[in-house]
């Protein structure tokens, strides 16, 4: 294989966040006459919710913050800070502005919100390889953050959550893993939407699985293996895209990732699936446990739709930054049970007239 | 419902971001939120400082009766959290049980939402705090 711009750089720092409450299926189950076991066939056991005063930006800057402790550089050596979500505060005004501010990162910087469903934070990560690559900036930010919508009582309810990861991107000589090669793949499929003033999004019911997930998933893995001359078994593990806790083994299935290399990235039947955070987590969950070069394939997706596709090798730095922050593990055994009503109340499905 | 200044916020923003504080070059004296005066000595030579993410509860209390921005989230907690050379109120989140809140407990910073003006207007964040575990954050796997 050639050599990549990828190889130059890599993941400097590292970080997540999940709010401490949890929601299980039976709620779910009982609220709106679900046969008991729903959730579980959905592979899940429950599902993290962001409180009343969290948002995407709140949960975004508590991973952020851990990615920068990680790093070890002062925030001002950041150039570019790329927020992506699905769940903006606001609809017109960036979050990337207000993480680089609390962050200690203003004013020399880049700083946008990206879209493209769950699939953004990702995106902000291969730009980032790219401005750091070339030397236009020495280290950029990447972070995938949401407070999933879910219509109450659609089936999305049992796994939309909330929850963040974020990354300091840098020079592959400071790295805790570096990226080997990466590769995109978009198409124009309506599998997932919401419109501008719709408080939740809508789904192309049988278009989510085949021709969204596996189909764009499965080919962005294709080209990547093309690219690289890498085999499936060249792999450590292997982390996907999580909207629920079977179609990631299944993906890994059909490219012949055996299910033990893929469960260790797979934290959605614990905290439900992030969307921007999803894949992301995964990864942060493995720079936490993976030895010294091991090789880790990740494999974000976003409706509407696309999947990026990383080859990324764990250095000997990652084991010595894993104490400087929290750890994924940390944030999924940090966690007390809500009721249906309570989850109504901290994500505003109930709200008191009069109130805030 | 009142309208809150959005001039006024945005110029302590970073204030209400990092909980900076003052300190006296004269008397030595530290205090939050910053003036531009020393409150002991009346000297206006001070330095801004900022206060380390991580401190100790000093105390707390309990509060059901609440600003009106507060109302989906009663009772509150508030308390007075030392962050080595000043002492800081804010409100404590997250709190899993009430034996977390001993005096000494360790408390460190959460950027969170603080008030908001209605649905239409302006979000406005700042730090509260929220009992810390951090021993053994580099456990494995889950
Ligand atoms: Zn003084």
């Amino acid at each position: 294989m050639s050599v990549l711009p990828e190889s130059k750089v890599g993941i400097v720092g590292w970080g997540s966040y999940f709010p401490i409450y949890r929601l299980s299926m039976e709620e779910i189950e009982k609220e709106w006459g679900f046969p008991n076991g729903t959730g579980n066939g959905l592979g899940m056991k429950e599902k993290a919710v962001a409180y009343i005063d969290e948002d995407a930006t709140t949960m975004g800057y508590e991973a952020a913050r851990n990615a920068i402790a990680r790093s070890e550089i002062d925030p001002k050596k950041i150039g570019a800070v790329f927020f992506g979500t699905e769940s903006k505060p606001y609809a017109v005004k960036p979050s990337a502005t207000i993480l680089a501010e609390a962050l200690g990162i203003t004013p020399d910087t880049m700083a946008s919100d990206l879209e493209f469903a769950c699939r953004a934070g990702s995106e902000g990560m291969r730009a980032s390889i790219g401005l750091v690559s070339s030397g236009m900036i020495g280290y950029a930010l990447a972070v995938g953050s949401d407070t999933a919508q879910a219509n109450p009582g659609d089936i999305l309810e049992f796994t939309a959550s909330s929850g963040a990861s974020a990354f300091v991107i840098g020079p592959s000589r400071e790295a805790a893993a570096v990226f080997e090669a990466s590769y995109s793949y978009v198409t124009d499929t309506p599998d997932f939407w919401r419109r501008g003033l719709s408080p939740y999004p809508l789904h192309g019911e049988a278009f989510t699985g085949e021709p969204a997930y596996f189909d764009h998933i499965i080919n962005a893995v294709k080209g990547l293996l093309e690219k690289t001359g890498l085999r499936a078994s060249d792999f450590d593990y292997a982390v996907f895209h999580q909207p629920n806790g079977k179609f990631p083994l299944k993906v890994g299935e059909r490219l012949g990732f055996p299910k033990d290399k893929v469960i260790p990235g797979l934290l959605t039947p614990f905290v439900g699936n992030t969307y921007n955070g999803s894949a992301l987590s995964g990864l942060s969950n493995l720079l936490d446990i993976a030895k010294a070069g091991s090789r880790i394939l990740l494999a974000p997706f976003g409706s509407g739709a696309g999947s990026d596709a990383y080859s990324i090798i764990v250095t000997d730095k990652a084991e010595v930054k894993r104490s400087l922050a929290p750890t994924v593990s940390y944030y999924l055994k940090r966690k007390v049970n809500i009721t249906y009503s309570e989850y109504a109340k901290f994500r505003r499905l109930i709200k008191k007239i009069g109130g805030d | 419902m009142e309208r809150l200044s959005i001039s006024k916020f945005w110029r302590i923003r970073k204030l209400h971001y990092t909980l900076a504080y003052s300190k006296c070059k004269k008397c030595g004296y530290a205090f939050y939120p910053p003036k531009h005066v020393c409150p002991k000595c009346g000297s206006s030579d001070l330095e801004q400082r900022t206060p380390p993410r991580e401190g100790k509860l000093i105390s707390w209390t309990k509060l059901y009766e609440v600003p009106f921005y507060f109302e989906d989230q009663k009772p509150i907690y508030i308390g007075l959290i030392n962050l080595g050379e000043v002492n800081v109120m804010a409100q404590i989140v997250d709190v899993l049980s009430e034996d977390e809140l001993r005096e000494g407990a360790e408390m460190e910073m959460v950027f969170r939402r603080v008030k908001q003006d209605g649905t239409a207007g302006l979000i406005y964040y700042g730090m509260k705090f929220r009992p810390a575990h951090r021993s053994g954050s580099s456990k494995q796997g889950q």
